[in-house]
């Protein structure tokens, strides 16, 4: 059985339309015209016990309202979410309890209050026992070396370490859920790695499932071991990276640089774009041909000086899947 | 079920814990609050003493006997305002996202909104309270019997629950607007006008109004005019006393039922 | 002039726009002047005069208090105390206008819309329902307007001296609860001063609250005499004086102090 199981989701707002200026003012003061927005359209997914699943779309593509519902915040408007077999709507105290949620932009800290004393009211709004909290005390620290900063006030952390005593707060009560909404959002380097190596750290050691919303490439490309790629509100795109590149991007271009002018030949694995002097351009599906194929293959021809082969950048690759597109153009 | 009890007892009682210490670090505001509300309480006593006191009586009512009536009013409102402050910010709670917090974890939503924030800033409401209440019943003479201890008892209870549903309701507005209005400048200033001074002195059609729309009347007015004899202008018996803590939890049920519905239409909608 | 005009009418629009905070402080000031009026009606009661003053003349002082009280309101303590917490406060001092300046005009041109949608309407409600509030003469409403004027100064830079504790204190908002509280009860905007006992009375007219209400107020329902309203107006003005200079002196220490510790 999935550990969460959506089912048919959907979610509209009614928003009121706003006339402009004075006259439009006056006018949806007495007449309120209302337009139904719907944000989620038809979700579906399972994701099973232990995955790393990144969940990305463009802003305003339905990401945070999809989380705000899996996590019991929100009601959808109708469709069928079930974390463990709970629903988060009908049993909203026993679903979180077993649910870890941290929103890179806003604390669950307590600003007046030291780390340890934040830990302190989480571990008693949670009812941890203590052999279990000490436990994961120290694990925390182990990965994230909160003790650096644990007797600091909250409104004294920096970006990087509040981040860090987030985490670590999210992960307390030992949930088996985790939903990570941007978490690495304004961090520098180091931080970036230390929250990317703990979310590595508990899935593999407490085998936690992980939900993060993101924006970075980096957690994309470190973390997520499955992508589900929202888009105006429906899901375009459910599987892992490799997967969407070799979808989207089969290809890969050589550029090669040889000697002597010479009349390069057409390869019956790659296409040649073009050549101009002593530079030509292939452009090859890797799953048929391998780089050092085609190379060697070009070499009996002429005598080359060099060469370089050129990816899809995984940027476009994304945006490409967010708008729809099957193929990726250029490369 | 009992441990549920225990459990949110314990939690209530760590709350408190936890904004003593957050206070305890800005002791120079604890005074300044302290020195604040015994000077507004100085312009209610004021009010009383001179002009009251030049004029006699007001509507019928003594110096000594407003004084009582002050007192009376002045101890739920403290009460009022170290349990119920919090539900003053609904709006501003909502829209810092902080609601979404109370969401995610595993507690009741209304006790987190009570407790959360404890307002020990409030006992520097109680102290003035206390002592405005004392020199009433000294200038009334009141007799302290058990019958009259626990009709002040119950009376403080239902007063307390009275304003803290008033407060609660107005608050709850904002699930529905999504803003952050804030009605405590109105709320404390119609309790003021409401309980400090008899309410015969305004017109009849007032007078109903707050009595069986917005019962203030049974703050303080009622239960006071029961304990010193006086005329309420309804001819109500003197077990009137025994009306507030009865109106007090039917107005704070209705305003946690408006709560609940509010919650539950930001559920649906969102901030 | 230019720039200074054009923050008073922003300063106007945004006011607009928060219409419903705009309707609910109209009708909280409505019913309270009301409320008030009762308990003045009801302390009277059957008395015609009280300390030489007429029911009616009370009924008139409470209705201009609050009127004038709208009109008094103003945002320089908060300003301050924001540009602090935030950090800003050094580069506002060191902008190429005067900071207080801009301060000062944001403050007149709220006074400018207090006085349609908040003044205007507590006239209007009291003249239908109490008393209409109707000044001795004109001359005693001329000399009203100029000593409110004074008093808007005196309250300003009152304001503006009490929101200069930001730069010591951090959380100055009860602080400024209490200078509320103080006004309201020492400038006789609640209670007239006359019903206070005579020792506090005097102990009273050494300070600069009682000419923010009761000088105004007593002016104008006519209970001083000419010699009266000229002493309590010349120790008003001098008490601007007195407190522009405290005023300017604590800026200028505050803006050096800005300039060596940086903010």
């Amino acid at each position: 059985m999935p550990l969460i199981k959506v089912n048919d989701l959907v979610k509209e707002y009614t928003v009121i339309k706003k006339g402009k200026g004075l006259k439009g003012a006056l006018k949806s003061l007495l007449h309120k015209e209302k337009e139904i927005l719907r944000a989620v359209n038809h979700i579906s997914f399972s994701i099973q016990h232990g995955e790393i699943v990144g969940y990305i779309g463009p802003n305003g593509a339905g990401k945070s309202t999809t989380v705000k519902m899996l996590s019991g915040i929100l009601s959808p408007t109708s469709g069928e979410i079930l974390i463990d077999g709970l629903s988060p709507q009908k049993d909203r105290k026993r679903v979180v309890q077993n649910l870890g949620v941290v929103f890179g932009q806003r604390s669950q800290l307590n600003w007046d209050l030291r780390l340890g004393e934040s830990f302190e009211l989480l571990k008693r709004i949670y009812r941890i026992d203590d052999r279990q909290y000490q436990e994961n005390l120290a694990m925390m620290d182990a990965i994230l070396e909160i003790h650096k900063f644990i007797h600091t006030p909250v409104r004294q952390l920096s970006l990087g370490q509040r981040m860090r005593g987030d985490l670590a707060a999210a992960m307390l009560h030992s949930p088996q859920v985790l939903f990570l909404d941007e978490p690495t959002i304004g961090l520098d380097v180091d931080g970036k790695q230390a929250i990317r190596k703990f979310v590595k750290e508990i899935n593999r050691l407490k085998q936690t499932t992980v939900i993060l919303t993101t924006h970075d490439l980096g957690d994309i490309q470190e973390l997520c071991s499955r992508l589900i790629i929202i888009s105006e509100g429906t899901i375009v795109e459910d599987g892992s990276l490799s997967d969407l590149i070799d979808r989207i991007a089969p290809y890969r271009i050589l550029h090669v640089e040889l000697y002597e002018e010479a009349e390069l030949p057409i390869h019956p694995l790659a296409e040649k774009i073009r050549q101009d002097g002593t530079a030509a351009v292939y452009r090859f599906d890797k799953k048929k041909v391998t780089a050092a194929q085609l190379i060697e293959d070009l070499s009996c021809f002429c005598k080359m000086k060099d060469f370089r082969l050129e990816e899809a950048r995984i940027e476009d690759i994304i945006r490409a899947a967010y708008h729809k597109k099957e193929k990726l153009e250029g490369v | 079920m009992l441990k549920t009890i225990r459990y949110y007892a314990g939690m209530g009682i760590y709350y408190i814990k936890l904004s003593l210490l957050g206070w305890m670090e800005y002791p120079m505001n604890l005074a300044a609050w302290l020195g604040t509300n015994l000077l507004q309480f100085l312009v209610g006593f004021a009010t009383i003493k001179f002009v009251v006191q030049e004029f006699g009586a007001l509507n019928g009512w003594t110096y000594s006997q407003i004084a009582f009536l002050y007192g009376l009013a002045m101890l739920s409102h403290a009460f009022s305002i170290i349990l119920f402050i919090q539900t003053w910010h609904i709006g501003g709670i909502m829209l810092a996202g902080e609601l979404d917090r109370f969401l995610l974890r595993p507690m009741n939503v209304l006790f987190q909104f009570l407790f959360m924030d404890f307002n020990l800033i409030g006992l520097t409401d109680l102290l003035p309270g206390v002592i405005i209440f004392i020199y009433g019943c000294m200038q009334v003479r009141f007799s302290w019997t058990l019958y009259s201890t626990l009709a002040i008892m119950a009376v403080l209870f239902g007063a307390t629950l009275i304003r803290g549903a008033l407060f609660m309701a107005t608050g709850s507005i904002a699930f529905w607007t999504k803003s952050n209005s804030d009605f405590s400048g109105i709320n404390l200033n119609i309790m003021d006008r409401t309980t400090m001074y008899p309410l015969t002195m305004y017109p009849r059609i007032i007078q109903m109004i707050f009595t069986f729309v917005l019962p203030f009347g049974f703050i303080s007015f009622f239960p006071a005019s029961a304990f010193l004899g006086m005329d309420n202008g309804f001819s109500f018996p003197s077990w009137i006393i025994w009306f507030t803590p009865v109106v007090g939890i039917a107005v704070f049920t209705l305003s946690c039922l408006l709560f609940c519905a509010g919650l539950r239409k930001y559920d649906s909608a969102g901030s | 002039m230019r720039p200074y005009l054009y923050i008073a009418k922003v300063r106007m629009l945004s006011a607009l726009a928060y219409r419903f905070d705009v309707l609910s402080s109209i009708v909280i000031q409505c019913l309270a002047v009301i409320a008030s009026c009762f308990f003045w009606i009801a302390a009277y009661g059957n008395q015609q005069a009280a300390l030489g003053v007429t029911r009616d003349q009370m009924l008139t002082y409470t209705v201009m208090s609050s009127t004038l009280a709208c009109l008094l309101t103003m945002n320089v303590e908060n300003r301050i105390a924001a540009s602090v917490q935030k950090g800003s406060v050094a580069l506002d001092l060191l902008k190429p206008v005067n900071i207080f300046g801009i301060y000062l005009w944001e403050d007149i041109g709220s006074v400018a819309i207090a006085f349609l949608q908040n003044a205007v309407p507590l006239l209007l409600i009291g003249a239908l329902f109490i008393v209409a509030p109707v000044p001795a003469s004109a001359a005693h409403f001329l000399l009203f307007i100029l000593s409110a004027a004074f008093s808007y100064m005196i309250n300003w830079l009152i304001a503006a001296l009490f929101g200069m504790w930001s730069f010591r204190i951090v959380r100055i908002f009860p602080l400024l609860c209490m200078k509320g509280h103080m006004i309201r009860l020492l400038s006789g905007s609640v209670i007239p001063l006359w019903f206070f006992p005579q020792w506090l009375q005097t102990v009273l007219s050494f300070l600069p609250f009682r000419y923010i209400y009761q000088l105004p107020l007593s002016v104008y329902i006519g209970i001083l005499s000419p010699r009266e309203t000229a002493a309590q107006m010349g120790i008003q003005f001098i008490w601007i004086l007195l407190l522009g200079c405290l005023f300017f002196e604590i800026k200028k220490g505050v803006t050096r102090h800005l300039l060596v510790q940086g903010g």
